[in-house]
């Protein structure tokens, strides 16, 4: 018989060397590790920023220094600024063929899927190591209908600079947080789409950050704007190896959903665990448009996360569905927001949330409803499993209605895998630990139909490693 | 000499994102000097000595209600009920306010072991002044005891109310609360009641019929540390004219309350464009056995509803009142005293003759 400690190790190690792959770092660039004016400018030196971006990051810092963490979510106190290196550049060029990327960073592409997805199911792929995109490519016949899906540097330089200069860190200016005001001094990398109107895209594009460095920082700013009656999906990843020291995750998603128009934003994070993940997300939706949030959160030791929907033209949509798997030594405090600005909007979020061997996550939520949001609709629906006695799960959802005319509706249930449920499917033929990861995989259920089918399979194969060793 | 002092009150145990305004509620120089005008009833069974050694117990309201009540330095009220005595009648407490009274109370009640007791608040006041009415009761339940705790306000139009409830459960001890607002121009609230003992359980029922600008700011907590506890705790009201209303509401289940339950639900009715509804319904969590359930419907009368008064010739402003008075009925049906029930149903009419 095996030892079952002995599996739970041998299990980890083998399946987590995906995503635990480590190459040396070899002739790269990167400033000095801290923040400060001088490694700001430095950055926008090599970035080669225009004024009003060289401007905009310094204004960034002083904001950054302004304002303080939060302290409202779990500690990050192990996270120190002069520690981190902000900027980290591979020696090579972005390029549209795979070919032509350093070996070395093509394995490790190789080893996540990630062009194999590309010829399979993508209409394009931009994928970033460090703090630059490696490769960007999308396919002819989509780029054809006038679609462009171009790193942020390019879109920045090009004949986009004007429509990037009116969008970027509007929907999070950099006084929202202090973590987005350091992404405004020091971002890097990151993907702009822009999809014209009436234009739909039927197969999802994706962008994979994968960080390398340790005790680096990525922050990555992605923008995306699909104009009126447009349609698109947009596959977001990343990960990072496992290093001893702590990295930061400190990204910015800005989404523009346009009259009529329709994106769904999908994301599994399974960044390392000594990664500290304070992303910041946010949509504005015009009347009628839809924004679709589906997430899977699994990685990061700590974890800031709440995708915000702003819903501002009438009958405008709001989807978050979500699951947070907290395993040991994580502390994943997700969720969303939705703010209802215009009349007949509705928002319906959906989420799950698992807790074991000491892990701890925490649903936050809030919904605003504005007076001028007459005939709106919310449902709030959230629930966690909690698979032991030394975790901790914790739901906090807040509702600030300021209409007489809106249907809120909120729900919350925690509670714990029943014993009935694992007889049944011991009866069968399970062993209990495959018992409970098909209960818990049923329970995640809500995330993984809302995604691509490879992508489901990866959810699931995270769930079944986070799930290995659960028992005894 | 006068003494104000700033307060931070109704904290929640878990923060959230500041600009929501819903962590907790600051006052700005509050006075309270002396007691408010008292009468109190005690059946057989009831007595009130002059001290009670109880355990430390934390109100919903937090530290500062209780430093407001030192800094008052006013007598406290303790009703005792010795081990195994039923008492025959309810205990009624009677409080009056002049119009610009500004005075606090504070009381405790002792449950012996296997003891029963009912303990009916009644506030009210005369005129239109800016008084402050400030009340602070702590529950000992001991093993088996049962304290039921009715608490009316009923206070003029300009009056802020600050209503601070603490309680401590042993084995198999019950603590209900039912709390009826129906007066004051600001209303703060508070009850943290903790299941310490295994078995031991809390009902807390809400009801408020908020209008004219007037506000009502809560926080209540279960805490659930003893095995197999329950709590319940169900919020109904009513907000009309530029009220104001925020409700926070947790189940905090402790690491070793095992096989406890906690359900929390929130029902709130709101009459017009005007009034501002902001509900925080939390469940903490750090035990695996246990299940907590919160739901909460806001907003207007569903159509089917209007539909069904339709058919029956209920035009809708009418079936907007009936539904409004409902949800304050099904509180008061909680009461278990006739007379309590009368004083309120008289309230919803209209006001009491006998202020």
């Amino acid at each position: 018989m095996r030892d079952k400690k002995q599996e739970k190790t041998y299990v980890e190690d083998v399946s987590r060397s995906v995503y635990d792959i480590r190459n040396e770092e070899k002739d790269v660039y990167r400033v000095d590790e801290g923040l400060t004016e001088a490694i700001v400018s430095q950055i926008s030196k090599e970035k080669n920023d225009p004024a009003w971006m060289q401007n905009f990051r310094l204004e960034s810092l002083k904001i950054y220094n302004e304002l303080s963490v939060p302290d409202w979510g779990p500690s990050i106190d192990g996270l120190d600024m002069n520690n981190i290196v902000t900027y980290v550049r591979p020696n090579t060029k972005m390029s549209a063929k795979w070919s032509e990327v350093p070996k070395e960073i093509k394995d490790t592409f190789d080893a996540l899927g990630i062009p194999k997805a590309e010829r399979e199911s993508l209409a394009g792929v931009g994928a970033q190591y460090d703090s630059e995109l490696v490769y960007h490519n999308v396919r002819e016949e989509v780029s054809a209908l006038g679609v462009v899906y171009t790193d942020m540097e390019s879109a920045l330089h090009g004949e986009y600079a004007d429509m990037v200069r009116k969008h970027f860190m509007k929907l999070v200016p950099p006084r929202d947080h202090k973590f987005a005001a350091l992404h405004g001094a020091v971002w890097s990398g990151g993907s702009f789409v822009y999809v014209p109107p009436g234009v739909s895209v039927t197969i999802p594009l994706q962008s994979y950050f994968r960080l390398n460095a340790p005790g680096a920082g990525q922050f990555e700013h992605t923008l995306i704007i699909v104009e009126e009656g447009a349609e698109l999906h947009f596959i977001e990843g990343c990960s990072a190896p496992k290093y001893n020291v702590a990295n930061l995750h400190a990204g910015c998603v800005e989404l523009y959903v346009g009259k009529n128009a329709k994106l769904r934003y999908s994301t599994i994070e399974n960044w390392s665990k000594n990664m500290y993940n304070l992303n910041t997300k946010r949509a504005k939706v015009e009347e009628g448009g839809t924004i679709e949030w589906v997430s899977g959160s699994f990685g990061s030791h700590v974890s800031y996360l709440y995708p915000m929907s702003i819903l501002n033209g009438k009958g405008a949509r709001a989807e978050f569905t979500g699951i947070t798997f907290a395993g040991k030594g994580q502390n994943l405090d997700t969720g969303t927001k939705v703010v209802h600005n215009a009349p007949e909007t509705t928002s319906f979020v959906n989420t799950k949330s698992i807790s074991k061997d000491g892990g701890v996550s925490t649903f936050r939520s809030s919904v605003e409803v504005r007076p001028q949001a007459k005939g709106s609709k919310s449902s709030v629906s959230c629930q966690s499993l909690m698979l032991d006695d030394i975790s901790r799960s914790d739901t906090i959802p807040a509702l600030d209605i300021r209409t007489q005319d809106a249907d809120v509706g909120h729900e919350a249930q925690i509670g714990r895998i029943s014993d009935e449920a694992v007889f049944y499917l011991m009866s069968r033929g399970m062993s209990e630990e495959d018992a409970r990861a098909m209960i818990v995989s049923g329970f995640a259920d809500n995330v993984s139909k809302e995604l691509p089918l490879e992508y489901a399979v990866e959810m699931n194969n995270l769930i079944r490693l986070e799930m290995k060793g659960s028992i005894g | 000499m006068e003494q104000t002092l700033n307060l931070t009150i109704n904290r929640l145990p878990a923060l959230t994102w500041h600009h929501l305004g819903m962590n907790q509620t600051s006052l700005e120089q509050v006075l309270a000097e002396g007691e408010g005008t008292l009468t109190i009833e005690t059946p057989d069974g009831v007595t009130q000595p002059a001290q009670d050694d109880l355990p430390a117990i934390g109100g919903g309201m937090g530290p500062d209600m209780d430093t407001l009540v030192q800094a008052a330095g006013v007598p406290v009220h303790h009703f005792n009920v010795s081990a195994g005595t039923a008492a025959s009648q309810p205990v009624r407490v009677r409080l009056t306010y002049g119009p610009e009274d500004k005075k606090i109370n504070a009381f405790t009640i002792h449950a012996e072991a296997e003891s029963q007791v009912t303990v009916l608040m009644d506030y009210a006041g005369e005129g239109e002044g800016q008084g402050l009415a400030a009340i602070q009761t702590k529950i000992y339940a001991e093993e088996g005891a049962l304290v039921r705790l009715v608490q009316v306000q009923r206070l003029p139009k300009g009056v802020t109310c600050l209503n601070d409830v603490g309680g401590r459960c042993e084995s198999g001890a019950k603590i209900e609360v039912t709390h009826l607002v129906l007066g004051g121009h600001a209303t703060y609230q508070g009850c943290q009641i903790d299941l310490a003992g295994h078995d031991s359980a809390l009902e807390t029922d809400i009801g408020y019929l908020l209008e004219a600008g007037s506000k009502l700011d809560m926080n209540y907590n279960a805490i659930h540390r003893g095995k197999k506890t329950t709590s319940r705790i169900d919020a109904s009201g009513v907000l009309k004219e530029a009220a104001f209303k925020l409700f926070r509401g947790t189940i905090d289940f402790k690491h070793g309350s095992a096989g406890s339950v906690g359900n929390e639900k929130e029902d709130v009715l709101l009459l017009d464009d005007t009034a501002i509804n902001q509900t925080i319904p939390l469940i903490l969590c750090a035990e695996e056995d246990v299940q907590g359930n919160h739901g909460a419907t806001i907003g207007k009368l569903s159509e089917e509803t209007l539909a069904y008064m339709a058919a029956r010739g209920i035009p809708e402003e009418t079936a907007y009142e009936l539904m409004a008075k409902a949800r304050i009925h099904r509180v008061c049906e909680r009461i278990p005293d006739e007379a309590t029930r009368q004083l309120v149903e008289q309230e919803l009419e209209g006001g009491n003759d006998d202020e």
